[in-house]
């Protein structure tokens, strides 16, 4: 049986997408049985992709510095790119920070919100960067298929996966094509 | 009507001139994606989104192409298919479309469209600009961010409603709508009436009462008639776990044409007044809750006695009036005390086609909001409004002639200049009455009955008529006055008042979307009124407490 990998991540999202992937529930056995190997994903031992993949699958919008080489490295590291979720495919809720400048972003999530004491905008380096613009997946890298939604339905990434496992392209139709 | 021929995807097929594109394309079942376009509005093409083919790479938009003899027109082309899918993702690029945030996600035209085209991402990046959100009225949210201005709130408040509060300031990418002379929409001089939220295919006009409590696609509809006051608009009720989500006006009801006013579209959703949920009986001077049958019991006793003067108002249905009547006979009378002589002798799309329109003495912006529509869109087809009132008129603006009270019989004497005069009224003060008699048949008289159903009452034969009697029982859903020095008060209401402690026994009755029956209107028109809500527990509807009293 040829061997399928998958590796997933995520950027500036909730980790709701990746619930619905959860949520193919047994059918996330049948894909395996049907070669599906997880490489890395974001709950698993391995973050990122050991060797290159089939399929990258991405969740979340692109807003950090870290973000975009999380997903340069992604399409480096795979062959087909799907991007999951209303923020990886449109920028989504994260995007009503575009309406804002970053410093403002910080100072009122930081400092000024309601239940903070003497708050402080974190300067770590081991924290991404704020890009101006928070962008879809797409703005930095091509993607191959996506999956809309918010989440996106278990049923349309079951689908999508399937499809891309058996050979086909997917096409998303009818009450898997959502952007609630 | 002369016939063309055209060609349809290939297809030649003989329709009748004067059509459009886009209607000959419907009527065939053919399917074209529309967004600007509403059946009830004229047609601008403003969004293109129902483009065709007519020559190799000449697209046009079909709802504003009429058909001609020898036109060829293709639907499915990929020169079409891939203009219509540009087209929405220049839409979706402009503004904030992002559904997942959005009161009317899967209640949007703009939606179902990505859904239907496939569209799964966006070609285009978004116009990151943070448009207004204006708050400050008291029905309406308008959100620009949502807005795709397609413009159809502006003609609806233009061309169907005739208010002319809504229109497009600036131009190209600066469009934005806007109220008057761009003041804040609660400021500006709209009237409330919701036609542009009724067409608006996006979240940019949303109803605030309806905010939340669900989608129109997850209510159940149900089709009735506004028992507000005696127009009898035909109204749509959306309706989610015995709430009221949206009301929408009734576009297929001759007496309205989708048209509502404040009290139709907004009064039910925003109705705050306190319900009388339980019968009482005064008992040392206090109102006690008692049992429905007690209370029954004792009305009844009341009743045998023969000393019950009966009053109901006019507001309720045919059904319930001649109940009413069947248990106290001549004792039943009317609450509100008018008689009329003249009455009605035209319809209210005489109004439309008058040339003279005399309005006397009634404010009709706010107490007929939709005979104001029809005034208002008569005037902006060059008739003459002429205002006879004592009191400042919010038509007043509108009007070619003033006149005070005293000169009524100058402003009739106008009117009667004209080719097609109506005359408007709600009062029957004797002046009047008598200026009016004089010209019958000379103009058509609309007036503005006093009740819902105050047709109805009087086919059933009930009058206003005062009739004196020892006891008193009165039927009306509201009642803020009560006559003095009655032996014996029996209150059939719905909402709570401080007027009605001073009754004897209270009997707790279901409000208009509580009910059912037939309603005559002002026109003379016999519609029905379908139950929409089930009434609050405690509560019975007239008929079954008047079927009760009757011992049926």
């Amino acid at each position: 049986m040829k061997k399928i990998t998958i590796a997933t991540d995520w950027l500036d999202g909730c980790s709701g997408c990746h619930m619905s992937i959860l949520d193919m529930d047994e059918r996330l056995v049948e894909l395996i049985k049907m070669g599906v190997e997880l490489n890395a994903t974001p709950i698993t031992d391995f973050k990122e992709p050991t060797e290159e993949v089939d399929i990258g699958i991405l969740e979340g919008a692109v807003s950090t510095d870290h973000h975009i080489e999380v997903v340069k490295n992604m399409r480096n590291k795979c062959k087909i790119l799907v991007a999951i979720g209303d923020c990886a495919v449109f920028g989504g809720i994260v995007t009503m920070r575009n309406y804002f400048p970053v410093e403002e972003l910080l100072r009122r999530g930081y400092i000024e919100t309601e239940s903070t004491v003497d708050g402080k905008i974190p300067t770590s380096p081991e924290i991404g960067k704020h890009t101006k613009l928070v962008k879809a997946v797409n703005q930095i890298v091509k993607v191959d298929f996506y999956i809309p939604g918010c989440p996106p339905r278990a049923d349309a990434i079951y689908y999508v996966l399937r499809e891309l496992v058996e050979g086909r392209k997917p096409l998303l139709v009818g009450d898997l094509l959502r952007y609630d | 009507m002369a016939l063309v021929n055209i060609k349809i995807n290939g297809q030649t097929t003989q329709v009748e001139e004067g059509k459009t594109v886009l209607e000959v394309l419907k009527e065939m079942g053919i399917d074209v994606p529309v967004l600007c376009y509403h059946p009830k509005l004229p047609s601008i093409g403003a969004c293109r989104m129902c483009v065709v083919e007519t020559r190799p790479g000449v697209l046009q938009a079909s709802c504003t192409l009429p058909v001609s003899e020898g036109l060829e027109v293709q639907t499915d082309s990929e020169t079409v298919k891939k203009a219509r899918k540009f087209v929405l993702n220049l839409i979706f690029s402009e503004r904030n479309h992002y559904c997942m945030y959005c009161e009317m996600s899967s209640n949007c035209e703009l939606q179902d469209l990505g859904y239907s085209l496939g569209m799964d991402h966006f070609e285009l990046p978004t116009y990151m600009t943070k448009f207004p959100v204006d708050t400050t009225h008291e029905y309406i949210l308008v959100d620009h961010n949502r807005c795709i201005l397609c413009r159809r709130c502006v003609r609806a408040c233009s061309e169907i409603a005739g208010h002319n509060v809504l229109g497009i300031s600036q131009r190209g990418i600066d469009s934005m709508l806007t109220a008057d002379l761009n003041v804040p929409l609660g400021e500006s001089s709209c009237v409330s009436c919701g036609l542009c939220v009724q067409v608006c295919p996006t979240g940019a006009l949303t109803d605030k009462s309806g905010a939340y409590l669900g989608t129109r696609r997850e209510s159940e509809l149900v089709k009735t008639i506004c028992a507000n006051c005696s127009v009898g608009c035909g109204i749509e009720v959306y309706k989610k776990a015995n709430n009221i989500v949206q009301i929408l006006g009734d576009w297929e009801n001759p007496v309205n044409n989708g048209v509502l006013c404040k009290l139709g579209r907004y009064e039910p959703l925003s109705d705050g007044r306190e319900r009388v949920t339980q019968p009482m009986i005064k008992k040392n001077g206090r109102l006690e809750p008692v049992k429905w049958e007690e209370a029954i019991d004792r009305v009844k006793e009341i009743l045998a006695e023969g000393e019950t003067a009966g009053y109901i108002s006019a507001s309720l249905p045919i059904e319930v009036l001649s109940k009413f009547k069947d248990l106290l006979g001549d004792n039943a009378g009317l609450l509100e005390n008018t008689s009329n002589p003249i009455g009605n002798s035209g319809k209210l799309s005489d109004i439309l086609s008058a040339d003279k329109i005399v309005v006397i003495g009634v404010d009709l912006d706010k107490n007929f909001g939709v005979v104001g529509s029809f005034v208002k869109r008569a005037i902006f087809n060059d008739s003459e409004l002429i205002i006879v009132d004592d009191k400042a008129n919010s038509l007043s603006k509108f009007a070619r002639l003033l006149y005070q009270m005293k000169d009524l019989d100058k402003a009739i004497g106008n009117a009667l200049t004209g080719n097609n005069p109506v005359i408007i009224y709600s009062q029957t003060d004797s002046s009047i009455i008598d200026s009016l008699s004089r010209i019958s048949g000379k103009a058509k008289f609309i007036w503005l009955a006093p009740a819902p159903n105050y047709l109805g009452a009087k086919k059933v034969g009930l009058n206003g008529n005062l009739i004196s009697k020892k006891n008193i029982y009165i039927v009306a859903p509201y009642i803020d006055k009560l006559p003095e020095g009655i032996n014996k008060v029996i209150l059939q209401t719905s909402y709570y008042t401080p007027v009605i402690e001073s009754a004897d026994i209270i009997l707790p009755s279901s409000i208009w979307l509580e009910e059912e029956g037939t309603y005559i209107n002002l026109e003379g028109v016999e519609q029905r009124l379908t139950r929409v809500l089930t009434p609050p527990k405690g509560v019975r509807s007239n008929i079954e407490i008047l079927s009760s009293l009757l011992g049926r």
